[in-house]
């Protein structure tokens, strides 16, 4: 019986394939705006009274699925406290919710009159009589969301299976409609999504020992303190094998705050908010996921390509940096004419923001930049405002460093 | 033989093995992208109106593009812009007019519909030229459509952001920096002088070249109204002949476009509406000298076109979902715009293909339509499949529920006909507006080119 000969040439060639492809996968794996994902995050949702948003949400494959979904909210005290719900999706289902009603199977809203979209049970609820209309939300949804009310702040959802544990897939994508109410001008990014490279499931983590797998808080004694039990926490690593890493830098162009528009004459401010890809969800840390907070290195270009210098800013669980709050100059001022960061009257009409986190605790960052455009020049914002959102070009890969999301097991 | 058909056995499972993993590591790959710098920036639509002839606004579009590369690295873009205007024909009261439909395009003249001189020329000023019948147009020329380009070529220092006026352009000496050295030494250190001159501008110093963009020229819009699309190439600075690049930092542009709006004509008061959008990016991979004066968009030399792109859209018509208190709800519209991935632009020849919508609502009920994207693409979602907005499948009394995914497939054979790009626009009772990017599937449309004059 002759044992097989194997040429080592086309099975070295096999390999070469193998690991060529590996390399590449890892090589162009990467957070986006523009591909399903199986983590989604919308950095940008406010709910205060003033502007709503509203999250779309879609599932792109040809299987039903599920998510379990976290709202930050950037503003509570204690900062960054959580709510998370579950919604079920079937195959190429695209649903909608508004962050300040949520949304549940059975709702019934006023469509017109002078409530329009308030909840309602009879047409009465919906005056002027003949104008408004009591109607249940036309659709299929199959969850619950809750409202938001005075809320800003970040959301993320994460792909699960059945059971609540995190699945790949990369079956979803999103978009938030930005509104302010008082003058309907309306701002819409794309939501972004983290790839899932390896599945099966994310493994079980100890929130108490580092790096230790577990399958229940049982298997998390402290071995120094047997009184001491964490919990088994789900660990989602975004290091480019189970998960896409984030970017190492965000970029935007844009123009310097109080700048005018090229073509309206406008006065242009800008906002940049940013969320920390690392997030603790299941610890919840009463001042923030991440304590200290994350220091974003935020420098600005001008078009004379100078760099006009750059400023820190803590991340904790949201950012939502108006770019006049940066933009403190010599004399300790804010804002234009004081020779400061992004100041238009030192750095030109346009400017390229780098950003970047310094050295621990780090983490990467997302973010969107959204910008008003303003021919009342006092306090441009939302309310007097055309405003616009665009999503942060990334840069580089973080995929050696880390980030991770830690979220409760369900 | 047993050992033969072992050995072969043996390499085909390894084969087989790399080749899913290939299959599997490409699903995950980036194809179009809008997010990260790129070697080739395609902006789907530019918009430009000053006058408000075609637009229901005065609009115009600031167009931004950055260098990306940090600290060092000059870069030039080749840009192609293409005039996707429709014009009137000959036999129109306004031959060659800009326009976007045959509506835009009367026949000279007038003539009595009904009554008693039905068909016979008549005067519109004159009350009584049709008894019993209105003096009206005759009807409606041709609005013939068109494609042509103009190409120019900037250059963008490291951490620059550039932008412009679509209508304008920048002219030579309008770039914030037009002198190609700097002096170095003498009594005007870092003052502004060209090394290429004889004369010595810097004194006791001596110039020494240094990054600019000098040599960067950008045209207006060839038309104001406008349509179109604007295409950039990363072509390596240094290259001569001028060539795109293909050295390690090949993918360092990045991109957006502003489309504004006033609601008064001249912009003193009232509002401004702004929509703004990343340009789709297509990264370079791997240099290939075969084809000089193409780029194949073929996931080898560059990443391919997605073969999907996926539009959530609230569906036309529907009221608006966050609208506060008024008397009548305003309604959401959407338009869109497809381009294509290939063209031509040695021989003139746009690229084509057709555009296969599959429409999915909160039911997962599924509608689909197709249309044939010839060059330029553009339309409101509820025209696309028929006139009348309230019968289309975009159209929220037909789906039923306010928001719905539709995904596109670009179909075709041609070089210039395979993959799409796009973005699209909504807006919420005509006044304000929000262009966002399209999203895409992982597969990969066939081969696609652009040749370059």
């Amino acid at each position: 019986m002759g044992v097989p000969k194997r040429n080592p040439w086309l099975s070295s060639l096999g390999v070469l394939f193998a690991v060529l492809a590996v390399y590449i996968g890892q090589a162009r794996a990467d957070v986006t705006s523009d591909t399903p994902g199986s983590i989604v995050i919308y950095p940008k949702v406010i709910a205060d009274g003033t502007r709503d948003t509203l999250i779309q949400l879609t599932n792109t494959s040809n299987v039903g699925t599920s998510v379990h979904c976290f709202y930050f909210d950037g503003t509570s005290t204690p900062p960054c406290q959580h709510d998370d719900f579950f919604l079920d999706l079937t195959p190429q289902q695209p649903i909608f919710w508004r962050a300040s009603t949520g949304r549940r199977p059975d709702e019934q809203r006023c469509v017109g009159g002078t409530n329009n979209n308030k909840t309602c049970s009879a047409n009465s609820d919906c005056p002027p009589t003949g104008v408004g209309v009591c109607a249940t939300t036309p659709g299929l949804f199959l969850g619950l969301v809750p409202p938001r009310i005075k809320f800003q702040g970040e959301l993320k959802c994460v792909q699960v299976d059945a059971s609540g544990v995190p699945i790949g897939g990369n079956s979803f994508k999103g978009e938030a409609l930005l509104e302010t109410l008082g003058n309907g001008q309306i701002s819409e990014y794309n939501a972004i999504a983290i790839q899932n490279i390896t599945n099966p499931a994310p493994t079980l983590t100890c929130s108490n020992i580092p790096g230790k797998v577990c399958t229940s808080a049982q298997d998390c004694q402290d071995p120094n303190n047997p009184a001491i039990v964490g919990n088994c926490a789900i660990v989602l690593k975004l290091d480019n094998t189970m998960y896409n890493a984030c970017p190492s830098e965000l970029l935007a162009t844009h123009y310097a705050q109080g700048a005018t528009d090229l073509f309206t004459g406008a006065t242009v401010n800008s906002e940049i908010t940013l969320v920390p890809c690392t997030e603790d969800i299941e610890n919840n840390s009463p001042t923030a996921p991440l304590s200290p907070p994350v220091i974003a290195n935020v420098t600005p270009f001008s078009e004379l390509e100078l760099l006009t210098g750059s400023r820190q800013v803590a991340v904790s669980c949201w950012a939502n940096l108006s770019l006049g709050d940066i933009a403190f100059g010599g004399d300790g001022q804010l804002g234009p004419g004081h020779g400061g960061v992004y100041d238009s009257s030192v750095d030109g009409t346009f400017v390229m923001t780098r950003i970047r986190t310094s050295a621990a605790p780090n983490s990467g960052l997302l973010g969107v930049l959204e910008e008003f455009h303003c021919l009342n020049n006092t306090q441009c914002g939302p309310i007097n405002g055309g405003s616009a959102a665009v999503n942060l070009h990334g840069q580089g890969s973080r995929s050696a460093s880390g980030d991770v999301i830690t979220i409760p097991e369900n | 033989m047993v050992n033969a058909r072992r050995i072969v056995s043996v390499a085909k499972a390894g084969l087989t093995l790399g080749v899913c993993l290939l299959g599997l590591a490409s699903s995950t790959r980036a194809l179009s992208t809008s997010d990260k710098p790129a070697a080739i920036l395609v902006w789907p639509k530019i918009v430009v109106d000053t006058n408000a002839l075609i637009e229901p606004r005065t609009t115009d579009t600031i167009i931004q593009l950055g260098n990306a590369l940090h600290n060092a690295g000059l870069k030039q873009a080749h840009c192609f812009y293409v005039n996707a205007n429709s014009h009137c024909s000959e036999t129109a009261a306004e031959p060659g007019k800009v326009c976007r439909d045959a509506s835009q395009c009367p026949l000279p003249g007038t003539v009595c519909v009904g009554g008693s001189n039905a068909g016979q020329p008549c005067d519109p000023t004159n009350i009584d030229a049709c008894p019993n019948g209105a003096c009206v147009s005759p009807g409606n020329a041709n609005c013939v459509a068109g494609w042509s380009e103009v190409d120019f070529e900037v250059l963008v220092t490291h951490d620059q952001p550039l932008a412009w006026k679509a209508s304008a352009g920048l002219k030579r000496g309008e770039f914030p920096i037009n002198a190609s050295g700097v002096c170095v030494g003498g009594s005007a250190p870092g003052g502004a002088c060209d090394p290429r001159s004889s004369i010595n501008t810097c004194g006791t110093g001596a110039c020494q070249a240094s990054d600019s963009n000098a040599g960067s020229g950008i045209p207006p819009v060839a038309e104001d109204p406008f349509v179109g699309t604007l295409k950039c190439i990363q072509y390596d600075p240094k290259s001569n002949p001028p060539a795109p690049d293909q050295g390690s930092t090949a993918n360092e542009l990045i991109g957006s476009a502003s489309i504004e709006a006033c609601s008064d004509t001249i912009c003193d008061g009232g509002t401004v509406d702004v929509e703004r959008y990343n340009a789709s990016g297509v990264q370079f991979n791997v240099a290939d000298n075969s084809h000089p004066g193409e780029v194949h968009l073929d996931g080898s030399q560059y990443q391919a076109c997605p073969s999907t792109l996926i539009l959530d859209n609230i569906f036309d018509n529907a009221p608006d979902p966050l609208s506060a208190a008024t008397d009548t709800v305003p309604t959401v519209i959407t338009d869109l715009t497809l381009v294509p991935c290939g063209d031509d632009f040695l021989r003139q020849d746009p690229g084509n293909a057709t555009a296969q919508f599959l429409v999915f609502n909160e039911f997962e009920q599924r509608l689909s339509t197709s249309r044939k994207v010839d060059c330029f693409f553009e339309r409101q979602l509820s025209l696309i499949d028929t006139s009348n907005s309230l019968r289309s499948i975009f159209s929220f009394s037909v789906q039923g529920t306010l928001v719905g995914q539709t995904r596109i497939r670009g179909v075709g054979t041609a070089a210039t006909g395979h993959g799409l790009l796009g973005v699209a626009r909504a807006s919420i009772g005509g006044v304000a507006g929000v262009a966002y990017n399209l999203q895409q599937g992982t597969g990969k449309s066939g081969i696609d080119i652009i040749t370059i004059p």
